[in-house]
């Protein structure tokens, strides 16, 4: 058995040669690294500071993702990999409209060139309620953009002091009013877990996005990396981390209310109205091709899966100097095979069984643990119940101890 | 039988073996090096500290684990005398090594340092030598020392050797000090050997060890006759007839000699590899001059102490056979035999002298011979008389019977723990809760008291050294003999995973204090088991019923929310590192638990805390 910790880094000549062929939909996710500020829980690969490395600043920025576009195309071409319009595009971050509506419109431009854009695609971006008013949203929408995610994370005060952010509830209220009135889909990051948070004030939280007339909602429980203001705040023991527990009844929380509310859930952390799911998220757990740009972005083509460099003064070099800021690894079928598990068993339209065999050459029938009531068969799919959402590791690695282990 | 011819022997008065007893850190190595140093055996160059010191464990430790046999030449008076330097173990575990090495002399240096007074160790080999008729030079060491207490210690020493104070010497092996006359007085103190030079040859094995190169080296002292180079000769215990490959002295370097007379200390290899055909305490005769009756006093290794010992990974079982065979080849104190735990795999239980050899053993298992191992906790052995009138005997705890016991009798020892007088009521407090019965009590000097015990060796072997360190400042020292068996009421408490039996963390407990054992294991397991998708109940039981309980709630969240930007690539070997982890995981029933988990549980660290305070006060009362 290998693992990909064994599996050498690899570059774009090897990473190209290795493509194995496979005809899957293709997205476009753009990384933008920048903040006005940084947050409290944020570990993300963004920075805060106007210029990043030499020749590499917000100004600069969507010339450099030009360059990097125009390099992965002619990867693309030299290794055979199919060149196709995107289905959809995310522009995420960090802030991205810490750049202005004509820098990412001339950022879709880009694309469009590039690539090309098929008509009627989902074209999301994430935007901090207070960095945009009524007219950027216009100038966004009018740029292209068709959905707009905001990162409200709580509609209490006192949890937005704690989480580091810089809106108020009042400006979320005004931002997702105005993606409305925009005639933007539209979607409302909110986090658990954050120290000290009752239980009703995650309630309130939950219940006032319901009523705004959302299409989409994420909830993402708070995660504390050593290596953030929070982690080290932990560390002193001036805030203490939520349980487990706690989490969980938090999460039980959000779907019971979001689905009485006509939200449903089809990925782990992730709710819609029927039809309003986000495809691009969507993608990313279904297995489907797609070039992320900037530094820190990940790809996925086939059996290719490869990322940029995340540190920008290396990211900014190589690509102003004409080369491809990647590096990656080359699936084997086991790794392929641990993918199909965990992917699929994260989506409420489930593992398929019949790909599962085919990954993996084992029977389900025979192999299939006793799952209890962690997933249900439905039509032909092993779907997480709520616990097996909750338990979702768990669940994956069990899977994979039954199909992957001799 | 040849006649011996007495005028080609080693003239039997001008031999000295002597031995020096002293307390770890007395000094006694220092006083060995600085003698070496002082006859010309070692030049300079030569000179390494702590030369006789030759494991890399004892060095580390600063204890003597394995005693070797050094002749140097000493001029006194226009003659040349051969003294022969026999150094003793310095641990209690090792008693009986220390009586065979006494046993090899005629005297002892009782090197006493003068900063710190007698120790319990130093007056335990102190008894032994007067038990043997030892001469007994009393010496005070590292007088320069700014806290010597040089007087009071050298009253001390008076009263309980019954010597003038000018008897006592003074050196500081340190500088060289009071050596050369201390060498005098080795010379004029210490009678010549007696042994009769025409008699059948018999010679005393007081230690061997195991030599990669040139197999097993026996230290031996003839006491009667003589052994010559060409001889056959048979060891009287095992019956083995072998051929010297070598004989020899140790001047500190091996020194092939024809032979070795009546009253020397010397060598012999044989080339046999397994250090249980060259049993310390057993007696040497030769084919030439074959004596019927052999010498006195020897006694086969027993152990005191048993433990289970698993590798960590289980592949290295064989390894870990193969180490044990290689390790009792010059340690023939170690037994063990197969065990399986359903919790730690395949392993052995392992008898030994004591904790300490234990601790070394383990340590040498994997320092010499790359293995990781864990080990049950220790426990000793018990003797069960059944209802039918059988009898077991019970090295391991998953042998103790549950039902149809008459009686349980449990090995004794009697300990004698020097401390000074402020501690007596601390020492008595501890010695109480071990169940001790105090046997006397007496003072050495003014502030210091010697107590007497005896006691349940099963309460001493864990932790108690420790806890009377700790309890006296580190003052007091201890030391124990076997004294032994008594009835007792013991009982077996097994640990419960999940209704799953733990072999592993059974224990032996006296009834009094089955309930802290099983108190204190439920909550150290419930600290160091990791949450699962299930609850976990973790129980202590007397057979069927249920002393004290612990519930592991169940994990309700085991899912990342998200993955930042599509990176997949991290999610993927999370899970597969988990996997791992698992996978190394031992299985109790359907529950996992890291070996860390184990070692832990296992380890003698005792667990407090204001509920258990709490629980046990309780529980007294009832």
């Amino acid at each position: 058995m290998t693992f990909s910790d064994t599996l050498p880094p690899c570059g774009p000549k090897e990473l190209g040669k290795a493509y194995l062929p496979a005809d899957r939909p293709f997205r476009i996710y753009v990384h933008v690294p920048f903040c006005l500020r940084r947050c409290g829980y944020c570990n993300f690969n963004t920075f805060t500071s106007f210029s990043l490395a030499p020749g590499f600043d917000r100004t600069s920025y969507p010339s450099l993702l030009k360059k990097e576009m125009e390099a992965a195309r002619a990867w693309q071409e030299e290794h055979s990999v199919p060149v196709k319009a995107a289905k959809s595009v995310f522009l995420g971050g960090g802030t991205p409209t810490v750049l202005s509506p004509t820098q990412l419109s001339s950022i879709l431009d880009a694309l469009r060139s590039v690539w090309g854009i098929e008509d009627g695609a989902e074209i999301s971006l994430e935007a901090n309620p207070d960095t945009v008013g009524f007219r950027e949203i216009l100038a966004l929408k009018k740029a292209g953009f068709t959905r707009i995610s905001f990162g409200v994370q709580s509609w209490e005060p006192r949890i937005l002091k704690i989480l580091d952010r810089t809106h108020s509830p009042a400006a979320a209220w005004r931002a997702v009013r105005g993606a409305r009135k925009a005639g933007m889909e539209c979607s409302a990051d909110l986090i658990y877990g954050t120290p000290s948070e009752k239980r009703r004030e995650w309630e309130r939280s939950v219940r006032k996005t319901t009523s705004l007339g959302l299409d989409h909602v994420s909830c993402y429980a708070l995660s504390i990396y050593p290596r953030t203001k929070m982690g080290r705040m932990l560390k002193m023991g001036k805030i203490r981390e939520e349980s487990d527990s706690a989490q969980a009844a938090d999460y039980e929380i959000a779907d019971t209310l979001l689905s009485r509310r006509g939200y449903r859930w089809y990925e782990v952390s992730n709710w819609a109205r029927r039809g309003r799911e986000c495809l691009h998220n969507l993608g990313y757990w279904r297995g489907d091709d797609w070039i992320g740009l900037g530094p820190g972005a990940h790809s996925h083509f086939s059996n290719l899966r490869f990322w940029d460099f995340p540190r920008p003064g290396l990211w900014a070099q190589s690509v102003l100097s004409g080369r491809l800021p990647w590096e990656g690894e080359v699936l084997g079928d086991q790794e392929e095979a641990e993918e199909e598990i965990f992917l699929g068993i994260r989506l409420r339209e489930g593992l398929n069984l019949r790909k599962l065999e085919e990954a993996t050459g084992k029977s389900a029938s025979e192999r299939l643990p006793d799952l209890g009531d962690l997933a249900r068969i439905r039509s032909g799919s092993l779907v997480a119940t709520r616990k097996g959402r909750l338990l979702n590791d768990f669940l994956a690695r069990s899977l994979m101890d039954r199909f992957l282990d001799e | 039988m040849t006649k011996s011819e007495p005028e080609t022997f080693f003239p039997q008065d001008l031999i000295r073996n002597f031995s020096i007893i002293a307390h770890i850190d007395h000094g006694k190595s220092t006083l060995a090096d600085r003698i070496l140093s002082l006859t010309g055996a070692l030049s300079d160059r030569q000179m390494r500290d702590q030369y006789l010191d030759s494991m890399d464990i004892e060095r580390e430790r600063g204890i003597t684990i394995k005693s070797q046999a050094v002749t140097v030449n000493w001029d006194k008076g226009g003659r040349t005398y051969a003294l022969s330097m026999i150094d003793t173990p310095g641990h209690v575990d090792f008693n009986y090594e220390v009586s065979r090495a006494l046993a090899a002399c005629e005297g002892c240096v009782l090197l006493v340092d003068a900063t710190q007074g007698i120790e319990a160790q130093t007056l335990s080999n102190l008894y032994l030598a007067l038990q043997n008729d030892l001469a007994i030079i009393p010496v005070l060491n590292k007088i320069d020392l700014p806290g010597a207490k040089t007087e009071e210690v050298r009253s001390t020493l008076c009263d309980l050797l019954g010597v003038e104070p000018e008897e006592v010497m003074e050196v500081s092996a340190k500088t060289g000090l009071g050596v050369k006359e201390l060498l005098d007085a080795i010379v004029e103190k210490i009678p010549a050997p007696s042994g009769d030079p025409l008699a059948p040859t018999r010679a005393l094995i007081f230690d061997s060890q195991y030599d990669a190169y040139r197999g097993i080296i026996t230290y031996i002292r003839v006491v009667d006759g003589r052994i010559e180079a060409k001889d056959k000769i048979i060891q009287m215990k095992s019956g083995s007839s072998l051929v010297p490959l070598e004989l020899g002295i140790v001047d500190p370097f091996m020194r092939p000699v024809d032979q070795l007379t009546t009253g020397q200390v010397g060598y012999v290899i044989t080339g046999i590899k397994d250090v249980r055909q060259a049993q310390v305490g057993d007696t040497i005769t030769c084919e030439r001059s074959r004596a019927q009756e052999p010498l006195k006093g020897y006694k086969a290794p027993e152990s005191m102490v048993y433990a289970g010992l698993f590798p960590l990974e289980t592949d290295q079982f064989p390894l870990l056979r193969q180490s044990l065979d290689k390790l009792r080849l010059n340690d023939a104190s170690i037994s063990y035999t197969p065990e399986t735990s359903s919790a730690l795999g395949f392993g052995f239980r392992c008898g030994f002298l004591g904790l300490l050899h234990m601790q070394i053993v383990i340590e040498r298992l994997e320092r010499e011979f790359g293995l990781d191992l864990i080990s049950t906790s220790p426990n000793v052995n018990y003797r069960v008389e059944m209802a039918d009138g059988s009898e077991i005997e019970v090295t391991n705890p998953t042998q103790f019977p549950e039902n149809k016991v008459k009686a349980v009798y449990e090995p004794m020892i009697e300990a004698s723990i020097i401390s000074p007088k402020e501690f007596v009521g601390d020492v008595m407090k501890l010695c109480q809760e071990h169940r001790g019965k105090m046997l006397g009590m007496e003072y050495l000097g003014p502030d210091r008291v010697c107590l007497r015990y005896k006691m349940p060796t099963g309460e001493i072997i864990f932790g108690f050294f420790d806890e009377l360190k700790s309890r006296t400042k580190g003052y007091a020292t201890l030391d124990y003999s076997p004294a032994g068996e008594e009835k007792a009421e013991l009982v077996r408490v097994d640990i419960l995973i999940h209704g799953e039996l733990s072999d592993a963390l059974s224990a032996i407990c006296h009834k009094d204090k089955a309930y802290e054992y099983g108190l204190k294991m439920t909550k150290k397991l419930k600290k160091l088991i990791p949450r699962q998708q299930f609850e976990i109940p973790i129980q202590a039981a007397i057979g069927q019923r249920i002393i004290a309980r612990e519930t592991i709630s169940p994990l309700r969240k085991d899912v990342l929310a998200k993955c930042y930007g599509g990176d997949i690539t991290r999610k993927r070997k999370l899970l597969e590192k988990q996997r791992e982890g698992k996978k190394k995981m031992k299985m109790i029933g359907n529950v996992a638990i890291p070996q860390e988990a184990f070692i832990s549980a296992l380890s003698l660290e005792d667990l407090d805390d204001k509920d258990i305070r709490e629980k046990l006060k309780a529980h007294a009362k009832k």
